[in-house]
């Protein structure tokens, strides 16, 4: 029997809301994959002296090996991709994974773990809500908009158009393209009303995680009025969409605005080492 | 050098590359282990014994084995193993030496072999 693509999906879906059933997760919310893969025992460790996306390891502790170069954003998606390896007890020698390469041909391991990841992270009534309480309507969202609700779910702007077109069938094909066709910095620019290098990450009054993830250097947009205790984010300046951090070093800040509270947790810019510890203040004695 | 001097370095630069590995500094594992930042410093330069029961506790906050943090083991793991169990989507495309780094940090970690 031939499996297409499409009942790849449907196992990638089914299995997504399933994972998030045995942690207890709901399907309105967005997570952190870091937390679910700690929740089901899998270690997760950054590396920046391979270059790769990531591997997945099935050790007696099973284990996932991330760049620490890639952008924030894709880290979180290659690490639900490789936490679908995981899932589906996915596993091969290196010398069968080179044959596979060399072989050139569709693999269904890695299109039904791609499709798990977006599941995972995406799921379709998470989405929907994500878009309504910002009264976002998804077919005419702005780049701005999508960058926005992508920030909310961790993911990278591009990652929450492929999954809306191919992955939920939400928005047109060609509509993927044209928001597509607007890249980073000039939605920056437009946020922000002047343009930056830095990466950005945004949390508003609907940002339904309770955290919130930055590397030092990052832009974090807050609602206007946020105010923290720490000095690890430190003000920039006053938007009309609201207040502009730039996180200064690791550690956990709590953020507050009228109605709003989140945890802002800033790790080091491209920070190697056990996602555990991601987000621990260096020590006095350092 | 005597044999317990040599051990002393092996686990000294072991307990190294492991912190670094782990993403910690000095004084985060010190205050992990309940001791001074000196104290760490020291275990690093092989300057001071490693009990048991802090090689224990190093390896379990830097997710390594406890054998290999004393040396023992192969330092990298053997490509053509079969036990070795992986998913890289992009293995072929690794350098040689990107991927004898990820064999070195696969085999630090704790009991290599397949999943149970």
């Amino acid at each position: 029997m031939t499996t297409t693509t499409t009942d790849l999906a449907r196992e990638a879906l089914e299995r997504s809301l399933e994972v998030r059933d045995e942690h207890d997760y709901d399907y309105r919310s967005p997570l952190c994959v870091y937390e679910l893969c700690d929740k089901a025992r899998v270690s997760v460790r950054f590396v920046d002296d391979v270059s790769m996306e990531g591997v997945y390891a099935a050790l007696s502790k099973p284990s996932i090996i991330l760049s620490s170069l890639r952008p924030l954003t894709r880290r979180a998606f290659t690490c639900a991709h490789e936490l679908g390896h995981h899932v589906f007890k996915h596993g091969s020698t290196i010398d069968e994974l080179k044959d596979e390469a060399e072989r050139g041909m569709f693999n269904p391991e890695e299109f039904l773990v791609d499709a798990f990841a977006g599941y995972l992270l995406m799921p379709a009534q998470a989405v929907k809500r994500a878009f309504a309480s910002r009264k976002f309507r998804m077919e005419e969202a702005t780049p701005e908009e999508i960058y926005t609700v992508a920030s909310s779910f961790g993911v990278g702007y591009e990652t929450l158009i492929g999954h809306l077109a191919y992955g939920l069938r939400y928005i047109q094909r060609d509509r993927a393209e044209t928001l597509c066709r607007t890249k980073l910095p000039k939605i920056r620019e437009r946020i922000l009303s002047e343009p930056t290098k830095e990466h950005l990450v945004i949390a508003d009054r609907h940002h339904a995680l309770g955290t919130l993830d930055a590397e030092v250097g990052n832009l974090v947009l807050l609602p206007e009025r946020a105010e923290t205790d720490s000095d690890l984010i430190e003000p920039v300046k006053d938007i009309g969409r609201g207040r502009v951090f730039r996180a200064t070093r690791p550690g956990l800040a709590r953020v507050e605005a009228e109605g709003f509270a989140v945890i802002v947790r800033v790790s080091r810019m491209q920070y190697a080492g056990l996602a555990k510890y991601r987000h621990l203040e260096e020590t006095d004695s350092e | 050098m005597s044999a317990q001097e040599s051990k002393r370095e092996i686990i000294a630069s072991r307990v190294r590359e492991a912190r670094r590995m782990a993403g910690l500094s000095q004084g985060q594992v010190a205050k992990m282990l309940g001791l001074q930042r000196p104290s760490v410093t020291e275990m690093e330069s092989g300057n001071r014994s490693v009990s048991a029961e802090e090689l224990a506790k190093l390896a379990d906050i830097f997710d390594v084995s406890v054998a290999w943090l004393l040396g023992e083991g192969v330092r990298q793991l053997d490509p053509h193993d079969d036990r070795l169990q992986l998913a890289a989507r992009e293995l072929q495309k690794l350098k040689p030496d990107d991927l004898n780094r990820l064999l070195t940090i696969l085999a630090s970690m704790r009991d290599q072999g397949q999943q149970p």
